[in-house]
């Protein structure tokens, strides 16, 4: 049910998603302070469009697509970096990939700031909100190939940065016939 | 409440969380030795993979491989009907798949991986708790709100729900999963940014106003200084006239043809003996609006020409009587000012034919 005032509906889901919207703002962005603020516009702008809201079920795409309105708004148009137009090939798809990846974050977090806004957003709904190729298309008024393809690229391209940067990628264990590496100077916490 | 980790300073990376558990798509089998032996003692996904180059395959079935989510029926999708089929046909594929999803759903949990900074839930309510106080806010972020997407996210930013079947499902999508957020990668740069946007939409509403205020003051300073600048100066709208007299003089015609006293300017001219039933018209001095009186007396033709002052750019000192006379091109002129009006007398022949016209001044005593 939603709330009558708008006040106490958004307290609600600020309690309830902040954290995931933060998590998600911060991969968008790269930076936490960025991430902070674009989770509180989302919160502000929701605010503002509360009686938009008809179904407390949808709250949480409703945020999403907030969020990601304001990214693009706002911060798509600070990198504009030309990804590879060449077709991905099935061959691509590395042959071992390791079976218990345990990623760098940080790696993992420069290799998305390095995708263009348009290919960032559509690989981050795919992970982190886990919409399908076509529910991407739709909410993003993209043709369904294009989605498609962005998707793939960005993905191709999030693992090779992750898998072949020739820096070390992973800290955990790796598949037998690749070395096990470990990050020097990098401290680990335990999880 | 917020993880109470500290907050400032770089992030470490963490360590694994967990061990993947196995890919139960559909369409997506386990290699030999993974199904026989489990994920934590197989080989590895290397494995998985094995057989699979050299393999011809219709275009875009990389990207179909791509978009296909672990655990769910996204391959049921006619659309990836040809991807059905080949996996179907190839258990090399198939195990390709596999890994992906593996590889991806490491991914998921590794992106998820980020940990809000402490007191972000209060600062965040309390700027929610600022806009609904603020009056003044709450139209902007309502703009903001309209304007979320530039562009193709147009619709999902109106902040209306999703109104196709396949939309609402993916808007009220099960949340398992989606609400624990471990612990673990803390952002880097946390800052107090949120205090600085509440700063920020605080204030707006007076920048806006001084804004507003500043715009509306210049425009009033512009407007003072450039309407004189518009206006024809009293020696303007007197050459004009002088022309406009001329040229009567000349052609015979465009004497006044009305005799009813005009409404726009002044009862009565004290300072000039203008005979009952003086005829005037209307006319334009320098795109100023003016009234013409045939003043033509004793054979001697003149005009006289009077327009609101107000209408006449201001600076130029134009005397209260009529005691600077101009001869210039066979006419004389004189000029003064009458209330709220400007008074130009012309008459054919030199200063002494336009002093006929003109009363007596009075001596002053």
């Amino acid at each position: 049910m939603v709330q009558d005032k708008p006040q106490d509906g958004i307290a609600e889901l600020v309690a309830r998603y902040h954290r995931e919207l933060f998590a998600y703002a911060y991969r968008l962005t790269g930076r936490a302070a960025d991430a902070e603020d674009l989770t509180q516009q989302t919160f502000l702008a929701a605010c503002a469009a509360y009686h938009s809201l008809r179904d407390a079920r949808c709250a949480r795409g409703w945020l999403y697509a907030i969020l990601r309105s304001q990214y693009l708004k706002q911060f798509s148009r600070a990198r504009r970096l030309v990804i590879n137009e060449d077709p991905t090939e099935l061959e691509q798809i590395p042959e071992e990939l390791p079976y218990e990846p345990d990623f760098d974050q940080e790696l993992l977090q420069q290799a998305l700031d390095r995708l263009p806004a348009e290919f960032k957003v559509v690989v981050l709904m795919f992970y982190f909100e886990g919409c399908s190729y076509k529910e991407i298309a739709e909410q993003l008024k993209l043709p369904p190939g294009t989605v498609m393809s962005r998707l793939a690229r960005a993905k191709q391209r999030l693992r090779d940065a992750l898998l072949h940067t020739g820096q070390p990628a992973f800290n955990g264990s790796m598949e037998a016939g690749v070395p096990q590496v470990v990050r020097e100077g990098t401290p680990h916490v335990g999880g | 409440m917020d993880d109470p980790r500290p907050t400032s300073g770089p992030v470490p990376p963490r360590r694994p969380s967990g061990r993947l558990e196995e890919s139960k798509g559909p369409l997506v089998e386990p290699s030999a030795g993974a199904s026989a032996s489990g994920p934590h003692e197989q080989p590895g996904l290397g494995h998985l993979l094995a057989n699979c180059e050299g393999q011809e395959l219709q275009p875009g079935l990389h990207a179909a491989l791509e978009v296909c989510r672990p655990n769910t029926a996204d391959l049921d999708d006619p659309a990836l009907a040809e991807v059905q089929a080949a996996l179907a046909a190839d258990a090399g594929l198939r195990r390709r798949l596999a890994s992906l999803q593996q590889f991806d759903q490491a991914l998921v949990a590794a992106l998820r991986d980020v940990r809000a900074p402490a007191g972000l839930e209060d600062r965040l309510l309390k700027a929610v708790s600022a806009l609904a106080h603020s009056e003044g806010v709450e139209p902007l972020v309502e703009v903001e709100a309209a304007l979320l997407a530039p562009s193709s996210d147009a619709a999902s930013a109106s902040c209306v729900p999703p109104a196709s079947a396949e939309a609402d499902h993916a808007a009220c999508r099960d949340e398992a999963g989606y609400t624990s957020v471990r612990s673990g990668c803390l952002a880097p740069d946390t800052v107090l940014p949120s205090k600085r946007r509440a700063m920020r939409l605080s204030s707006r509403p007076m920048v806006l106003a001084a804004s507003l205020v500043l715009v509306v003051g210049a425009g009033l300073v512009i407007w003072q200084y450039r309407r004189p600048a518009s206006l024809p100066t009293p020696q303007q709208l007197a050459n004009e006239a002088t022309g406009q007299f001329q040229q009567d003089l000349s052609e015979g015609d465009g004497m006044p043809a009305s005799k009813k006293w005009p409404a726009q300017v002044p009862a009565s001219f004290p300072q000039l003996r203008l005979p009952q039933g003086t005829k005037w018209r209307t006319c334009r001095l320098v795109n100023v609006s003016a009234v013409m009186f045939d003043v033509t007396q004793a054979g001697v033709k003149g005009a006289l020409y009077v327009v609101r002052a107000r209408e006449v750019a201001r600076g130029a000192q134009v005397p209260n009587t009529p005691s600077r006379v101009v001869f210039t091109q066979g006419v004389s002129r004189t000029m003064w000012r009458q209330g709220d009006y400007l008074c130009v007398l012309i008459v054919e022949g030199d200063e002494q034919a336009l002093r006929r016209l003109l009363r007596p001044v009075p001596p002053v005593t």
